[in-house]
């Protein structure tokens, strides 16, 4: 089934790169220069006649007059039809905002104005649009918070779908700020900031929204539905275009209406009920404390805003109360803030330490930099003619990219500096990824990266554990102690874990205490590991419930097991865990003690443990596939060896015998089994016969197969008893193998002259002679296998074999052949039948017979077992020679 | 650090622009001369404004810098005519006229060349023509070559065209001031009075400190009667601007029109003096004419005419009246055969043959002696005929208000041949715009009389004694007023009577 990835959406790299972090930075920096320009506009001093134009007609037609607050009214009437301004005509609102820019707040310009059909001649007193720094001052605040605070936590994060929207939400509060008071106007500045004030109030619902929709957990109907966050953007977007247009084309100009208010609020109610979801559908107390602050800051931030703002505002025109619905909307941001220093929310690292003289420091190169542009810039321009605005910008330019390597250098300085334990492990993260792949040992690399780590994070030690399962139950293995040198045994009586461990003190602080136990039964805390990939911080926490009563519901019980995981592990002096997940398979983790002193773990180390536990877990990966790897080759070479060394011990021809058809085959399998099979000329004529089966596979069989042949060799030459030989055989195998190695051996010694058969079986399977009558007779004279006791005996006997008579031996690889369904076996009893349907055909052709009647039962072209055959037919006259060896 | 490079290269685009852009590539200035630009451009703004003293002085002190300053003596001579000042004005444009031909820049040289030639003294029309026809085409934005075209659509009597090129020049500068002033008397020529002062405010609102404004919008609060209002904005003018005499001229008009004569010929005779040696005492002494005449002041108008005789010998206007004192005094074929060699002599005139305006004077002045000859000397029939003629021909040409006269002697002719509601046809459209006309007033009162309408006549009677309200005692037109007065209540006595 192929899988969706391979048909990616269109859209979806649009979208990407729409997520993409470069995206993200470049919204952050042109929020900047916006929330500057708006900044800069608001507290502009630029007169205004207080008045609201409709843009985009030709005729300057007054929308609305905007009360004033302080100074004269101005005598400008709804409906007004503004023809000249300042002793000057203008025909469009451009113009006319033109000659308004030319005037002075507080003068009274001479208006030209169409009222009534009557053209008017009125003076107007002019106002200033700059808004009021002691009112403005506190947006400004408020803005500064939500910039900040979303800066500090995008450029702490990782990319991160919540991160991001919780950036752009927080850029978006920035610009609802920095627009928030002001005044409509009909300037170019003004009207900029009243887009982008109202491109904020569209878009924030929306975002909020969305955001809250990933977090603090993504919802299901999101995953599901990956086309629901953009289509949340759509009526927002419409909105904005709809307002953007009425500001020119609009019968009462640029307006948010209350339509659009009313979506925009439920927009805001569903953020809040899916914040409230993400909340209570956490059942962990722990990550639900994680998230409580920041939601109900949230709310406490959201409601009035919705109450006041919305409701009072915009859909009552009661501005009074409004202040009461913006000023709580700081409670977000600090909330979040809260809760990204305190845990870490997102994974954030908030910490102030150094900041404050770090940004002096930044600010006095920046204004350094900038001063010393402009002062050499300024000086350039002296030197050239003429001072238009288009070679300012080039000189400026030009200095600037000139200055900036030098501000480069001297920032990178500071930063040394300042964050020279970042920098470091920025290196040393470089130095992981060198190292670690070269150590295949577990242990080597666990104690390599543990020591360094302890060393460069001045960590008190750490626990290195492997995850094996017994019992159908995950432990966790302790594979090596890191930083033992800072343990001390704890004197004090209570030293003692309760899985008898030694307790230890790191340095002399009684109050930190390590023990590392040998085996970790972490079931509910692994499982939270493998879930969230993340380290997890121990924290007793409260006891939910008495832990007398029986836990009734399977949460109540796990959340029981996980309680006292944390409590053993903190008895144990364990504080952090980091998980070694590699293709989401937890393997191990690290075990970490809690830090002595105040310091605590920095946000910053736990990313680079996170990091290094990664490559760890990779590499653990890695190494067991090497090994893994490694142990199939080395069977592959064994079993070639095993292969060769078989093949020798097989005759390479078969022995001619006048009347007489003897054939032999040894059919092998993938396992290479212990089965050989000889046939000795001997001086008087007579002719060895012998079939065995080594017990065991691959090279210990071969081997003792090799072993078997050349003792047999040695018997068998001049021997007249075969059971002696086997008896002999046998003790010499009893003594240089161990028990479980054995053999079955059989042994024949076949006159051709006298068609004689004597023989003895060393439990090997019973060969069947095939009378020419076509009756059958077994060969079972003998004794137990060889090799197995030292004390055997073995009986022989001996036959007569007539013409046409036929004597099969095989092992048990024939017989034992198994069925498709895996449940029966060729047996005894098909070997006979065929052998009786096969009489009156040569042992070549009972061979192939055989053969194909192997496949057709088991199914299957190989073989399980090795199988090998003997076969030996008395023929009248004819002397047959075949010797066709292996097959 | 490769942005560093992209950045470096951006501001050598920006230099690089800028030097493409820059002032080597800009226009040239009329003078390289900064401060005579400057006194240049002030002095523009003086002329504009109707500070016509002051803006000499910028002009002359702006070649003083810069003799080769050929606009400055060109702007210069356009003062000098505006100040009436004859022999000063053909000196500065004999030296506008040299200085021009040493202009290099030839699309200059012809813009100063056409605003020379605006001048009717200077060139031929065909040489006009032709300068005008190239500008036309070459420069079709300058502002000179507009008004140029404004000016010829005027006196083609082409008034559609003559706003379309004045809204042209609006589009090319909003706050042209006088393109407001010249759309103002055009749409007074129109009759469209409500539009003519929403223009003159515009142009009062461009030129806070100009008194033309005030005086402009006073020209057509005065055509519709609204002498107080026109008197505010003359007086405004003169606030201003206290010697811009064309405002003085036309207080003492209004004065003039409401029956005050003593202080409107005091007003005027007093101006008279203040521009003596300029053109504007012809143009006085023709206005003081026209005032004698309408009160029917004839032992006043008979040394007024002999005078301007006297003092304007070379006025088109001399035989005329010559012709006209012929007539009253019954020496009919003297006075007949004056006029024709005067008409012989003026229609073959190359002025005559180029100048649409010239035509319409001529023939007017022609008619109009013909129906004054026959006021003195045919029947009652014969003069509403010769009236009729000289109305057909103003209608045609001239502007409504500018036919009240002409119209009042053809509605007396018709109530003199018993057609007193005809008569009222040609008097009421005049009453509509102006309800203060005190002669057409009197006509309608005698109009309403004949036809017994004695309370139709009150209405009109009434308005003619508030028209009258501040007039002198002994305005012989007053003393008519009070007899119409005995026959409207004998009318209304009869109506009583008969009811």
């Amino acid at each position: 089934m192929p899988s969706q990835r391979l048909n990616p959406n269109p859209l979806s790299g649009v979208l990407r790169l729409l997520l993409s972090r470069e995206t993200h930075l470049v919204l952050g920096v042109l929020t900047v220069i916006a929330a500057l320009f708006c900044g800069f506009d608001a507290l502009k001093t630029r007169p205004s006649d207080g008045t609201v134009w409709l843009l985009g007609r030709p005729e300057l037609e007054v929308l609305d007059v905007v009360p004033r607050s302080h100074g004269d009214p101005t005598p400008l009437r709804r409906g007004d039809k503004i023809v000249g301004i300042g002793n000057h005509i203008v025909s469009s609102p451009q113009m006319a905002a033109r000659q308004l820019s030319r005037q002075r707040p507080g003068s009274r310009v001479p208006y030209l104005v169409k009222r009534d059909g009557q053209q008017i001649k009125l003076i107007v007193p002019l106002t200033s649009t700059r808004v009021r720094i002691s009112e403005y001052a506190l947006n400004v605040a408020l803005a500064m918070v939500y910039l900040l605070i979303g800066f500090g936590v995008y450029l702490r994060s990782g990319h991160d779908r919540a991160v991001g929207l919780f950036f752009v939400l927080c850029l978006l509060f920035t610009l609802f700020f920095v627009t928030n008071l002001n005044q409509v106007s009909y300037y170019l500045g003004a009207i900029i900031t009243q887009n982008i004030g109202a491109f904020a109030r569209f878009m924030l619902p929306a975002v909020f929204l969305n955001f809250f929709l990933v977090f603090p957990r993504k919802k299901i109907t999101l995953t599901s539905h990956p086309f629901l966050a953009p289509l949340l953007f759509v009526l927002p977007m419409m909105f904005y275009f709809r307002f953007s247009l009425d500001q020119f084309l609009g019968s009462e100009g640029a307006k948010i209406h209350a339509t659009s208010w009313l979506i925009l609020g439920m927009y805001y109610v569903l953020g809040l009920a899916a914040l409230m979801h993400g909340y209570l559908s956490y059942r962990n107390p722990l990550m639900r404390e994680r998230v409580r602050i920041l939601t109900f800051g949230t709310m406490a931030g959201v409601i009035p805003y919705l109450i006041f703002k919305i409701g009072m505002e915009e859909l009552s025109l009661n501005a009074e109360l409004a202040r009461l619905g913006v000023i709580p909307l700081v409670a977000i941001p600090i909330s979040f803030g809260y809760c990204v220093a305190r845990y870490q929310v997102m994974h954030i690292d908030l910490m102030l330490k150094k900041r404050v003289t770090y940004a002096l420091l930044v600010s006095l190169i920046w204004i350094g930099y900038l001063g010393g542009a402009w002062w050499l810039g300024g000086k350039i321009l002296a030197f050239l003619p003429g001072s238009s605005s288009l070679e300012a910008a080039g000189v400026a330019l030009a200095v600037a990219a000139a200055l900036w390597p030098f501000r480069t250098q001297v920032q990178r300085a500071l930063d040394n500096r300042f964050y020279h334990s970042r920098d470091n492990m920025t290196t040393l993260i470089q130095e992981f990824t060198r190292e670690i792949p070269r150590f295949i040992q577990r242990d080597d690399l666990l104690q390599m990266v543990g020591d360094r780590l302890c060393g460069v994070l001045q960590l008190p030690g750490m626990g290195a554990y492997l995850a094996t399962t017994e019992d159908n139950e995950m432990i966790f293995q302790l594979r090596g102690r890191i930083g033992e040198s800072n343990l001390t045994p704890d004197p004090s009586p209570q030293s003692e874990t309760e899985s008898g461990e030694d307790r230890l003190l790191l340095g002399n602080n009684p109050s930190a205490q390590v023990a590392y136990p040998e085996k970790l039964q972490i079931e509910s805390l692994a499982q939270t590991l493998e879930l969230q990939e993340e380290p997890l911080w121990i924290e007793a926490g409260e006891s939910l419930e008495d832990e007398s009563k029986e836990a009734i519901t399977r949460e109540q019980s796990e959340l029981r097991a996980r309680h006292r995981e944390q409590l053993y592990l903190i008895k144990n002096g364990i504080q952090l865990l980091i998980p070694l997940i590699a293709q989401e398979r937890l393997l191990g983790l690290i075990a970490l003690p809690s830090r002595p002193g105040e310091d605590g773990y920095q946000v910053h180390e736990l990313q680079l443990l996170t990091i290094v536990a990664g490559q760890v877990a990779l590499q653990l990966e890695n190494s067991r596939l090497y090994e893994e790897e490694v142990a199939k080759g080395k069977l592959e070479e064994e079993m070639a060896m095993a292969r060769r060394i078989q093949s020798r011990l097989l005759p390479g021809t078969l022995p001619s015998i006048d009347g007489v058809e003897i054939q032999a085959v040894n059919i092998s399998s993938k396992q290479v089994s212990g089965d050989y099979y000889d046939l000795i000329e001997r001086e008087d004529g007579k002719l060895g016969i012998i079939i065995a089966d080594v017990s065991g596979k691959g090279m210990p069989a071969s081997l003792l197969a090799s072993n078997l042949q050349a003792a047999m060799r040695a018997q068998c030459d001049t021997c007249t008893s075969p059971a002696e030989v086997l008896e002999r055989i046998n003790r010499q195998m009893h003594a240089s193998t161990d028990p479980q190695h054995f053999a079955t051996l059989f042994l024949a010694i076949f006159d051709p002259a006298e068609r004689r058969f004597l023989y003895s079986s060393g439990g090997h399977n019973a060969p069947v002679v095939l009378r020419a009558d076509g009756s059958i007779q077994l060969l079972e004279a003998g004794g137990l296998p060889l090799g197995a006791f030292d004390f055997g005996t073995y009986e022989e006997d001996e036959i007569s074999l007539e013409e046409g008579d036929l004597v099969f031996l095989y092992t048990d690889g024939l017989t034992e052949t198994k069925d498709p369904d895996d449940e029966d076996d060729f047996g005894e009893e098909r070997l006979n039948d065929l052998l009786r349907d096969q009489q009156r055909n040569n042992v070549s052709t009972l061979f192939d017979q055989v053969h194909l009647r192997l496949k057709e039962f088991s199914g299957r072209e190989d073989a399980d077992d090795d199988i090998t055959m003997i076969g030996l037919k008395i023929s009248a006259t004819e002397k047959v020679a075949l010797a066709e060896g292996n097959r | 650090m490769k942005w560093i490079f992209w950045v470096l290269a951006i501001a050598l685009v920006l230099i690089g622009m800028d030097y493409m852009l820059g002032d080597n590539h800009k226009k040239q200035p009329f003078s390289e001369n900064s401060q005579a630009i400057t006194l240049y451009e002030d002095g523009l703004q003086d002329l504009f404004a109707f500070r016509l003293s002051a803006s000499v002085t910028k002009f002359e002190k702006a070649l003083e810098v810069d003799p080769s300053f050929a606009e400055a003596s060109i702007a210069l001579t356009g003062a000098y005519g505006l100040l009436g000042k004859q022999d000063e004005f053909t000196a500065a444009l004999a030296q506008a006229d040299s200085l021009t031909e040493l202009i290099s820049d030839p699309r200059r040289r012809m813009v100063a060349q056409l605003r020379i030639n605006k001048h009717p003294d200077t060139t031929s029309h065909s040489q006009r023509d032709s300068l005008f026809k190239r500008l036309s085409s070459e420069a079709p934005e300058n502002i000179f070559v507009l008004k140029a075209q404004v000016d010829k659509a005027q006196e083609g009597n082409d008034m559609d065209k003559a706003e379309k090129v004045l809204r042209q020049i609006l589009e090319v500068d909003p706050n042209y001031a006088d393109s407001y002033n010249m759309l103002g008397y055009l749409e007074l020529r129109r009759g469209n009075y409500d539009q003519a002062i929403e223009h003159m405010q515009k142009y009062a609102f461009l030129s806070p400190g100009s008194a033309n404004p005030y005086d402009s919008l006073g020209d057509i609060l005065r055509v519709t009667g609204r002498y107080d209002e026109a008197e505010q904005q003359y007086k405004h003018a003169l606030k201003i601007q206290p010697d811009f005499f064309h405002s003085v001229i036309k207080l003492g008009r209004i004065y003039l029109l409401r029956g005050q004569l003593k202080v409107g010929m005091g007003i005027i005779n007093k101006v008279r003096a203040e521009v003596t040696g300029t053109r504007f005492v012809m143009e006085i002494d023709q206005r003081i004419i026209n005032t004698y005449w309408d009160a029917g002041l004839d032992e006043e108008l008979r040394p007024a005419i002999e005078r301007y005789i006297h003092q304007h010998p070379k006025s088109y206007a001399c035989p005329y009246y010559r012709a006209v004192s012929l007539a009253h005094q019954g020496r009919l074929d003297q006075s007949h055969a004056l006029m024709d060699s005067m008409l012989a002599e003026r229609r073959t005139s190359e002025e005559y043959r180029d100048s649409p305006r010239m035509r319409l004077y001529t023939e007017k002045t022609s008619l109009t002696f013909e129906a004054l000859v026959s006021d003195l000397t045919d029947t009652p029939a014969g003069r509403v005929k010769a009236w009729q003629k000289v109305v057909a021909l103003v209608s045609e040409k001239t502007p409504f208000h500018d036919q009240w006269k002409e119209r009042h002697l053809l509605a007396a002719a018709l109530l003199d041949a018993g057609q007193p509601g005809t008569s009222l046809d040609i008097l009421e459209p005049m009453l509509l715009v102006n309800r203060n006309l005190i002669n057409p007033l009197i006509l309608a009162v005698e109009c309403n009389l004949a036809l017994e309408r004695p309370d139709i006549a009150r209405k009109f009677l009434d308005q003619l004694k508030w028209s009258l309200s501040r007039a002198d005692k002994d305005l012989p037109t007053k003393k008519r007023a009070s007899e119409l007065e005995t026959l409207v209540v004998a009318g209304e006595k009869v109506i009583a009577f008969d009811s």
